[in-house]
């Protein structure tokens, strides 16, 4: 075969050309971090990457919600925490009204202490945090209760997604803390609003009875918190799973498109000791020596 | 009677075939680097030679000196037709990858406006909403997230347009290129025509002519055939005649409506007969520019399309089975869309919903507003949800598998560019080998026709000292 000095320097061009291609795209790789930089680095990366991506932003979106559900649920439970130490005050002046010792005024007094605790029930009642009523259902925008004591929201419960179909109950069942009206709950209000007549009239049997219907009051606060901490169970436990799934996949991702340095290094090593190399065997090509310089 | 004179002729001619030899040492030297160039040779005969009779009637011959019988290119036909074939395969990958890395970049996740982040955002803003979905900010988020998905689609379709329009400019151009080389190979072919009628091979114009088949090769499939009488008749793809003698065929374009406008190409033959041949083109620049015009890109866009047809039906057919603030439901979220085809170009939201985001169907139930979400979490769960026509996988995952197989393609391209690449300058180097210039070897002609021509100068030399002694003798 004849070589000829078109050959010799066409080839060393292109060989030097192939390996400066190479080192270019592991600068590239080094310099950015990542591997993967467009879909035909490495397609199936590309592919596992993206939906990997879709995942991972549904994670954070689920994170957002499970601290929105521990938000309104932290709330709700306070409340009605509050409120059961509130319907204890209540109970206390009950027994307080029953003792016949007790003058009218005496009685007057409790009543006036009933009705300022009554309306302290009905703020709790009406608690309204990020900008929303929490205990009338889906009824958020406006007060559960209305001045004449009535529930006027609806029994239902905000659902939330903190994961693919699992769902938290972020509220409580509307009226379910201080009953919604019908036969299934008792009417907090209702109760207070009987204590308060049979304490300021001082009919003992009513005020019995009344006292006996506070202990079911109280017992459907603690029915309520029951249902909340169920809940916020709930919701701690997803937020585990879901920052162990952050981790999972924020490592799977980076395994996927990172760049692996230890190997890039000294592949980047490798390649420029082979342009070296061609660098050198082609300018002994270039420079060979030919007849011309005997002639 | 054998005669000094005629000594004097053969030491002529020994000069003279040396220079022709030397001229052409120069010449090859001269183009050395010159694209296409290949080298010549001189070929040197001897002159017939002279019937003499000596002085006893025995007849015996003497020769006449060297001629030169005649100046060769060196060339190898089978090379030259393995390159043509390599040429068109060089060019088909490398424009098919040059512009599927254009397309490729529609997939770039940095840029934030690709439709998987957008898709991805759009349900996230779904599930912010069942959150708080009496409140009008989100909603607003809301409706601003499925505007973002709508542009997003409509913004691919037309940047991957542009990315066909781009091939069908390069195209057209290339199309116009062919009739330029077209009309040089007329023109050579009439001067080789004439130059070889009377027997003497036309080496530079045959390889003119060759570098613009070579080209004409690099752009769409030929055929090349060489007639006995030199001309060259070319063919091309599948047998239309491009180039008959000194006669041409005319290539044109023109927009097919059948194509979203874009050019179709046309031959219109010696005989005046128009004939579309786009789809005949299979090879070479066009072929690899067409290839990726009409197969590949729309193959993408076809996916995308049904990928933005059922996310509409989809998300429209929850929409609507929930009611907005008004209590009212049977609302489309985007505008229907009719059909598959041009889907990504065609999506866009409802104006009604945008300009009024309390429309948003949040709610099932029309009696338990403003905070029933209900419908939102079914609207959320569609993400999740394998859909039967995208071959039962999720949105992100069909839209994920357009990724791979853009990727897989650019991937596939490039290595067949490379590979063909290769293949072309392995071929290159074996005919650089054969048809190339060493300046070595023309060195070594260089000194032989030196000493060639020194040697016959040498006789003559001789030959005029032999005259004087005559002349010394009649004095």
């Amino acid at each position: 075969m004849r070589v000829t000095e078109k050959q010799r320097f066409v080839l060393s061009q292109l060989r030097i050309g192939k390996q400066r291609v190479r080192q270019i795209k592991l600068t590239e790789q080094l310099s950015s971090g990542i591997r993967v930089n467009r879909p035909s680095d490495d397609s199936i990366a590309a592919k596992k990457v993206s939906v990997l991506q879709t995942e991972y932003s549904r994670i954070e979106q689920y994170q957002k919600n499970v601290e929105a559900a521990h938000r309104l649920l932290t709330v709700a439970d306070h409340t009605v925490g509050e409120s059961s130490n509130t319907l204890f005050r209540l109970k206390e002046i009950a027994i307080r009204g029953l003792n016949s010792s007790m003058t009218p005024s005496d009685r007057n007094n409790l009543a006036e202490e009933i009705a300022t605790l009554r309306d302290h029930m009905m703020t709790l009642a009406n608690t309204r945090t990020e900008n929303r009523y929490i205990f009338g259902g889906y009824a958020m925008s406006t007060p559960p209760y209305d001045n004449a004591f009535n529930f006027v929201g609806d029994t239902n419960t905000t659902s939330i997604a903190v994961g693919d179909s699992s769902l938290v109950k972020a509220t409580i069942p509307g009226g379910s803390a201080f009953g919604d009206g019908t036969a299934a709950t008792v009417d907090v209000f209702d109760n207070i609003n009987q204590l308060e007549t049979a304490v300021r009239l001082g009919i003992e049997v009513d005020m019995q009875n009344e006292l006996e219907r506070l202990e079911e009051s109280i017992e459907q606060g603690i029915e309520a918190r029951r249902f909340i901490g169920l809940q916020l169970s709930r919701v701690e436990a997803s937020k585990t799973i879901l920052a162990y799934k952050d981790t999972e996949l924020r490592a799977g991702m980076a395994q996927l498109k990172d760049v692996d340095f230890t190997s890039a290094v000294s592949q980047l090593k490798v390649v420029e000791n082979a342009l070296q190399a061609t660098i050198a065997t082609s300018s002994r090509l270039m420079k060979g020596t030919s007849l011309l310089d005997y002639l | 009677m054998l005669g000094l004179k005629n000594t004097l002729r053969n030491a002529a001619s020994g000069m003279n075939t040396s220079q022709a030899g030397l001229a052409t040492v120069g010449h090859n030297l001269a183009n050395a680097d010159t694209d296409g160039y290949s080298r010549q040779q001189v070929h040197i005969g001897n002159r017939g030679p002279l019937r003499i009779i000596s002085g006893s009637q025995q007849i015996s011959q003497a020769g006449q000196g060297a001629t030169v019988q005649n100046i060769q290119r060196a060339h190898s036909t089978f090379l030259e037709r393995q390159l043509l074939r390599d040429r068109m395969e060089r060019g088909f990958f490398q424009e098919q990858s040059q512009g599927l890395k254009l397309f490729e970049r529609l997939f770039d996740d940095q840029a934030s406006n690709t439709i998987g982040p957008a898709v991805d955002e759009f349900f996230n803003a779904a599930r912010d909403l069942s959150q708080e979905p009496h409140r009008f900010g989100n909603r607003q988020m809301f409706m601003l997230s499925a505007d973002n998905i709508a542009r997003s689609f409509n913004e691919f379709a037309q940047q991957a347009h542009s990315v066909r329009e781009d091939a069908d400019r390069t195209v057209q151009a290339n199309v116009e290129r062919i009739n330029e080389l077209a009309e040089i190979i007329t023109a050579t072919n009439a001067r080789i025509g004439t130059i070889e009628a009377v027997g003497i091979t036309a080496n530079d114009f045959r390889d003119q002519r060759d570098i613009a088949i070579k080209e004409i090769a690099e752009l769409a499939d030929v055929r090349v055939l060489i007639h006995r009488d030199g001309g060259a008749q070319i063919d091309l793809a599948n047998g239309f005649s491009l180039v008959q003698g000194s006669n041409r065929a005319v290539l044109s374009t023109i927009p097919d409506p059948a194509n979203a406008g874009l050019l179709a190409i046309e031959h219109t033959s010696l005989s005046g007969v128009t004939t579309e041949i786009t789809n005949s083109i299979q090879t070479g620049e066009i072929g690899g520019l067409l290839n990726l015009r009409d197969t590949v890109i729309p193959t993408h866009m076809g996916e995308m399309d049904q990928l933005a047809f059922t996310f509409v039906a989809e998300v429209n057919a929850i929409h609507q089975a929930g009611v907005g603030l008004d209590g009212l439901g049977g609302r489309d979220l985007f505008d229907p869309i009719g059909a598959v085809a041009g889907a990504s170009l065609s999506i866009s939201v409802n104006q009604a919903i945008e300009a009024d985001p309390g429309l948003i169907a949040a709610a099932i139930d029309p009696a338990a507003l403003p905070g029933d979400n209900r419908n939102l979490l079914a609207l959320a769960d569609l993400q999740t949800a394998p859909h039967a026509v995208l071959t039962n996988v999720t949105f992100n995952h069909f839209y994920s598998e357009i990724i791979r197989s853009v990727g897989a393609g650019v991937n596939r391209s490039e290595q067949l560019s490379e590979f063909h690449q290769t293949r072309f300058e392995q071929s290159d180097s074996l005919r650089e080998s054969i048809e190339g210039v060493s300046i070595d070897d023309e060195m070594v002609d260089l000194s032989r026709f030196q000493k060639h021509f020194e040697a016959s100068a040498r006789v003559m030399d001789t030959v005029n000292r032999l005259m004087d002694e005559l002349m010394q003798l009649v004095r």
